[in-house]
């Protein structure tokens, strides 16, 4: 042991905190009482521990109130962030649910909407008789003017 | 929720509960701003790493983890803002790790500087006692290294035992008590010798 600190001053250390076994209470008592260096040790820790304890510094009102509006406006955000994606997401099922009725309803004429399905196929047939009817015309015609060609050669 | 643990809060905060984090100011800020009082020695600076610690908290809360001290965790939060603040101070040419002013003046002046010291003609109350033993404290503790101060503050403020810092500061405890040694000596030296 020198003037300036001694071996067992972390013992004695562990022994004003409450840290050392049981077993080793007794003797490290025994120690300080008899040694000038942690009896001075233990000393300053007590006034340290009195001082720095009873003076409860404290931050800022401003900065505790600074934090928790932080933490308030990252909870709103997220939530409002949360709100606008759900928005989104019913839009575009609104959308897509639309656009699939309607692009149904379209391959029928507004008129259709109401039809029977006889009155359909009747429909159908006739479109189909009547585009007969005009390629007939149209062969017809193309079959005059390859008369026509032949004849002027 | 006052009976609440901090872990408890914390996790509640987590889940969205504001309330809880204003729980868990109230509990952790007289240590854990007496913590970083200690390390830099200037309310100021302490005002602004307390908050810079607790944002943290709050801008990701998902990086604490559930099952560890949040006491624990918090404190290696704030010990690693005094330490940033340390290097960027360095970089500024103000005062350096060791305590002393780059110009060479002794930490007694630069306590002074700080307004650590200055009532000593008075005659104090009680309570104006303890403020300038306070200050005496940490005035004496900006002697030694960062290191050393942080051990002591954190037996002192934070609750966690030796063994506990040790893990925190991922050093043996060997190192730890050693470190507790010097910064008490500096205290024994300041608190009882010039008695």
């Amino acid at each position: 042991m020198n003037e300036q600190n001694c071996q067992f001053e972390e013992k004695t250390i562990l022994c004003f905190f409450g840290e050392l076994p049981d077993s080793e209470i007794e003797s490290a008592k025994k120690h300080i009482s008899s040694c000038g260096i942690c009896s001075k040790t233990a000393r300053a820790l007590m006034l340290a521990d009195k001082a720095l304890l009873s003076e409860k510094n404290m931050p800022a009102r401003s900065t505790a109130a600074f934090i928790l509006s932080q933490a308030e406006n990252s909870g709103s955000t997220v939530s409002t962030f949360k709100k606008k994606a759900l928005a989104f997401v019913f839009a575009a099922v609104i959308a897509i649910a639309s656009f699939a009725v309607i692009s149904g309803r379209g391959r029928f004429s507004a008129h259709l909407d109401t039809a029977s399905v006889s009155d359909v196929q009747q429909l159908l047939e006739l479109s189909f008789d009547s585009d007969i009817y005009m390629l007939e015309e149209e062969l017809s015609a193309l079959e005059l003017s390859e008369d026509i060609l032949e004849s002027s050669f | 929720m006052t009976d609440f643990t901090e872990e408890k809060l914390a996790a509640d905060f987590a889940k969205g509960k504001t309330e809880a984090l204003e729980e868990l100011i109230k509990r952790c800020q007289s240590d854990l701003f007496g913590f970083l009082l200690g390390m830099t020695g200037r309310k100021d600076i302490a005002d602004d790493l307390f908050q810079e610690t607790f944002l943290k908290f709050v801008r990701r809360p998902q990086l604490y983890k559930d099952g560890f001290k949040f006491r624990a965790w918090i404190f290696t939060v704030a010990k690693n803002a005094a330490y940033d603040y340390f290097r960027r101070e360095k970089t500024h040419n103000s005062i350096s790790l060791s305590g002393s002013f780059e110009d060479g003046s002794s930490d007694s002046e630069g306590a002074a500087v700080l307004g650590l010291r200055g009532l000593e003609n008075d005659q104090p109350d009680k309570r104006l006692e303890n403020e300038m033993l306070g200050e005496n404290i940490r005035a004496a503790l900006l002697s030694v290294s960062p290191e050393q101060r942080e051990v002591f503050y954190l037996r002192h403020y934070s609750g966690l035992s030796f063994k506990e810092i040790a893990a925190l500061l991922n050093e043996p405890i060997g190192t730890v008590l050693a470190r507790m040694s010097r910064a008490t000596a500096a205290l024994r030296k300041e608190l009882v010798d010039k008695d």
